[in-house]
């Protein structure tokens, strides 16, 4: 990746789009455990990765992993882009403070540990399995909204949410010991 | 639920509702569930932090629209920013060719007789929906760029063809439209075309709303409306009323206007119906009442919480307007 990065800088534009095209995903779930708003998070995501292009050449040229950049870079656009109503001051008052560097590196090891588990377990299942999942979760459909979606009956895509569930266990397991840790 | 399990959880509905803080039955089934079984809260932990993953992923369309978006940004943004002596020349030839271009294109601006698209069926249309309470910036290849208001549907070709740029709205928008000659930008709504000559303007267009209005700070625009065409100068605002199907052109407040963009919402003698719509896209909210409600609202809102706003309409007309979770109860005084 930081082959990728220094040649952004130069102003490839491959580099760039292979940027995104891989971290899009794992900094989108970091965006929403930052704030739960898909729309707030794919704005912010579209500012960041303008930005970045805007600026290409006067990136650092940094010795340490790019992705840290763009994480760290997202989050300040996300508080940036959150305006605070007076009713929500309070509940600001009772956020933790701002987390050292090295907690900070370390959460953002566990998303992108966290995302390639959950591409690999998700890679694990059928075809039709993953559109169910896709469905019932990443866009939060109902059973019955499925059933019409794809012509079947309810039960049946009961079954298949839950097979694939089921299938995704072992993968599930090691991840829930991250998402515990990082949640903490 | 017997013997739970993870996968046994997140299958049911209920379950994921209370992960989400989506209802508030199912939370109080679920905190009292987990009080009388204790010991089934590590599961439960488990599966709510699975929920919790899963729904927090993009999905693809949101994923392939998010990145033709950036795709057209970085494509305009590489176009302003070549070099300098290519963009002069450039604009000489555009200049030169403005006046013979302009009167070749309304030649066939005029045989164009509806507001149908041209010929789009190989275009790749790229669909962007502006949830209630958003605005959204857009920029698309050419270089213009597109304040979105909050509940619109705003549709661009992925990349714009050879002689044109046309896009589609059902919805309101701020637009500043880059100037090229030799490529018209059309705006097409439901019942009309805007024609765009290099100009920045506002325009409400919502399919659901009584009135279209498109208000013109600068450059100058045409509107193809029942064929027939309307030139617009800055200051002037073209307004089409769809219940009395009539089309008017009248002066506006350009400051008032500009703040549109910024969140402003402005009622003549509004309806009910209308009062309801426009802030259900400022609020999110929704409206119950068992009665009919007759209105006439006028009045200016801009940075107004909505229970501010609420509040002002309770003491200015006979009803009483009150919230209640996210649906504005509306009764009797």
């Amino acid at each position: 990746m930081k082959d990728t990065w220094l040649n952004i800088i130069k102003g490839d534009r491959t580099s760039f789009l292979k940027l995104y095209d891989t971290f899009y995903t794992p900094l989108f779930h970091y965006g929403m455990t930052i704030r739960r708003d898909r729309e707030l998070v794919k704005e912010s995501l579209h500012i960041l990765f303008c930005e970045l292009w805007e600026r290409h050449e006067r990136l650092p040229q940094t010795k340490v992993d790019p992705k840290f950049y763009l994480f760290t870079w997202l989050k300040r656009i996300i508080i940036r882009q959150v305006e605070i109503p007076h009713s929500q001051i309070e509940d600001l008052l009772h956020e933790p403070a701002e987390e050292s560097i090295e907690a900070q590196s370390i959460a953002i090891e566990q998303v992108m540990d966290m995302h390639e588990r959950l591409q690999r377990a998700l890679n694990k299942l059928t075809k039709k399995q993953r559109r169910y999942i896709q469905w019932r979760f990443f866009e939060e459909r109902s059973y019955e909204e499925i059933a019409e979606l794809d012509n079947a009956s309810v039960r049946t895509v009961y079954n298949v949410i839950y097979e694939a569930l089921k299938r995704m266990r072992g993968d599930i397991a090691i991840l829930h010991a991250i998402i515990l840790i990082f949640s903490k | 639920m017997l013997d739970p399990t993870v996968e046994k959880l997140i299958s049911d509905h209920s379950f994921v509702n209370y992960c989400l803080s989506k209802s508030a039955e199912d939370s109080t089934f679920w905190d009292r569930w987990l009080e009388q079984n204790p010991e089934h809260r590590e599961v439960t932990d488990k599966a709510r932090q699975m929920v919790l993953l899963l729904v927090d992923q993009p999905t693809e369309d949101e994923f392939q629209i998010e990145r033709t978006r950036l795709l057209n940004h970085i494509t305009a943004f590489n176009e302003q920013h070549k070099p300098r002596v290519r963009r002069l020349w450039k604009a000489a030839v555009a200049a030169a060719t403005i006046l013979l271009v302009g009167a070749i294109s309304y030649q066939v601006w005029m045989h164009r007789q509806d507001s149908q698209l041209a010929n789009t069926s190989n275009i790749d249309w790229v669909a962007q929906h502006v949830p209630d309470k958003k605005m959204m910036h857009v920029a698309l290849a050419d270089g213009t760029t597109v304040k979105l208001f909050p509940g619109s549907n705003f549709s661009y070709p992925a990349a714009f063809q050879d002689s044109i740029r046309e896009v589609k709205l059902d919805g309101g928008g701020f637009f500043e439209v880059k100037h090229n000659a030799e490529k018209p930008f059309i705006i097409h709504t439901d019942e009309l075309a805007v024609r765009v000559m290099g100009t920045s303007f506002n325009m409400q267009a919502y399919a659901t709303d009584n009135q279209t209005k498109v208000a013109l700070f600068n450059g100058k625009v045409l509107i193809e409306h029942q064929g027939k065409q309307q030139t617009l100068s800055p200051g002037q605002a073209f307004v089409w009323d769809k219940k009395s199907q009539s089309a008017q052109v009248e002066s506006f407040d350009v400051a008032q206007e500009r703040q549109v963009s910024n969140g402003l919402v402005v009622f003549e003698h509004a309806s009910y119906e209308e009062v309801a719509r426009q802030l259900t896209r400022k609020y999110g909210v929704k409206w119950q009442s068992d009665i009919a409600v007759q209105i006439q609202f006028s009045g200016t809102i801009h940075q107004e919480s909505l229970e501010d706003v609420l509040n002002h309409l309770t003491y200015t007309t006979d009803y009483r307007f009150t919230l209640q979770q996210d649906t504005v109860r509306v009764q009797q005084n």
